[in-house]
C-alpha cells in the first residue's frame, strides 16, 4: 500500500479550533478569579426539615442557637454540637466538622443537618472513571 | 485492486473484520485499566491522559462512526463491570458519547485533522462528565472543574491526536482491516 497519501494532519482550521478550545476556558477560569474568590469561602449552612436556618462563617466564634432544641458552636474553624435535647444525643458525638474535615452533623429527632458548604474536598477519591 | 477511499481524509476505506475490531476492544480495556494504575501528579480528579481516545479516535479514522461507536460503548460497559461500578458505567457512557459524536461531526465537516478532532473529542468528553457529575452531585463546583478539565481536555485530545497521526498510517500499512 505504497499508494496511500497522508492528507494534511494539521492545518489553520485545526490551530483556530484548538485556539478556540484554549480560550473559552481560560475567559472561564478567570472570570472566576475575578468574581468569586470571595463567596467560596467555606461556611457551615444549617438545614432544618430541608430549609436553609441559616450560614454562618466559619472562621468566626459563634453559638448558635438552632430553634429551642439545639445548640452548635463554631470555634478554631470547627463547628460542632453541643447540646441536644434528644435522647441519644448522636449529633452532639459527631466528630467536628470544618474545612478539613468535612461532612454533615445530623440531628434526626429534629431534622436538623449541618453541613460544610464550599469547602475543598482533600484527595478522597472514590472510584475511576474512564 | 481497485480501492475505496473515504473522501473527506483520502484513507482507503476498509471493510472491518471481527477479529480486528476485537483487538482494539480489548486494546480500549486494556488502555482504560492501565490508565487507572498511572498517577496523576495534579490534584484535580478527572484529569487523565485519555489513552482509550487514542484507540477510538483510530478506530474512527481507520474504520468509522458505527465501530467506533460499538467498540466505545463496549469497553465502557466492559471497564465498568470489571473495575467499576454502575456510576462509572453511566460516567464513562456520558463522556464516551459526547466526545464521539463531536468527533464524527467535526471529522464529517472535512475541516479537521486528526488532532484537531482528537482535541476537540477530550474537550467534549471532560465536559460531558462534568455535566454528569453536576446532575448527580449536588453542590459539584462546575464553575472551577469545567474550565481546568476543558483546558485538560485539550492537552490530553492534542497529546492523543499527534500519537494518532503516527498509529492511524501505520495501521494501514500494516494491513489492518
Amino acid at each position: 500500500m505504497k499508494d496511500f497519501r497522508v492528507r494534511k494532519y494539521i492545518g489553520i482550521p485545526d490551530l483556530l479550533l484548538i485556539i478556540v478550545l484554549i480560550a473559552v476556558p481560560t475567559a472561564m477560569l478567570s472570570y472566576n478569579f475575578i468574581s468569586g474568590t470571595a463567596k467560596d469561602t467555606p461556611e457551615i449552612a444549617v438545614y432544618v426539615y430541608g430549609e436553609l436556618y441559616g450560614k454562618y462563617n466559619l472562621n468566626t466564634h459563634a453559638i448558635i442557637e438552632i430553634g429551642e432544641t439545639n445548640t452548635l458552636e463554631i470555634a478554631n474553624g470547627r463547628a460542632s454540637m453541643i447540646h441536644a435535647d434528644c435522647r441519644d444525643q448522636v449529633c452532639v458525638h459527631t466528630a467536628p466538622i470544618g474545612q478539613e474535615s468535612p461532612g454533615h452533623i445530623v440531628c434526626l429527632p429534629n431534622g436538623i443537618v449541618v453541613s460544610v458548604e464550599n469547602a475543598e474536598y482533600p484527595g478522597n477519591i472514590d472510584g475511576y472513571v474512564s | 485492486m481497485k480501492m475505496m477511499r473515504d473522501p473527506y481524509t483520502d484513507f482507503p476505506l476498509l471493510k472491518p473484520s471481527i477479529a480486528f475490531l476485537g483487538i482494539f476492544l480489548a486494546l480500549a480495556v486494556i488502555f482504560g485499566y492501565v490508565e487507572a494504575l498511572i498517577p496523576v501528579p495534579v490534584p484535580v480528579p478527572g484529569i487523565k491522559l485519555g489513552l482509550t481516545n487514542l484507540v477510538i479516535t483510530a478506530v474512527l479514522y481507520v474504520y468509522g462512526y458505527k465501530e467506533a461507536l460499538v467498540i466505545t460503548t463496549l469497553r465502557v460497559v466492559i471497564i465498568g463491570f470489571l473495575f467499576g461500578n454502575l456510576f462509572s458505567i453511566l460516567y464513562g457512557l456520558s463522556g464516551a458519547l459526547l466526545s464521539l459524536t463531536v468527533m464524527a461531526i467535526l471529522k464529517r465537516t472535512g475541516l479537521f485533522g486528526v488532532i484537531g478532532v482528537s482535541a476537540a473529542g477530550g474537550v467534549a468528553h471532560n465536559i460531558a462528565q462534568v455535566m454528569t457529575a453536576y446532575l448527580m452531585v449536588t453542590g459539584f463546583p462546575v464553575r472551577w472543574y469545567m474550565p481546568i478539565l476543558m483546558l485538560a481536555g485539550v492537552g490530553a485530545g492534542i497529546l492523543t491526536g499527534i500519537a494518532d497521526v503516527m498509529i492511524i498510517p501505520r495501521l494501514h500499512r500494516f494491513g489492518v482491516r
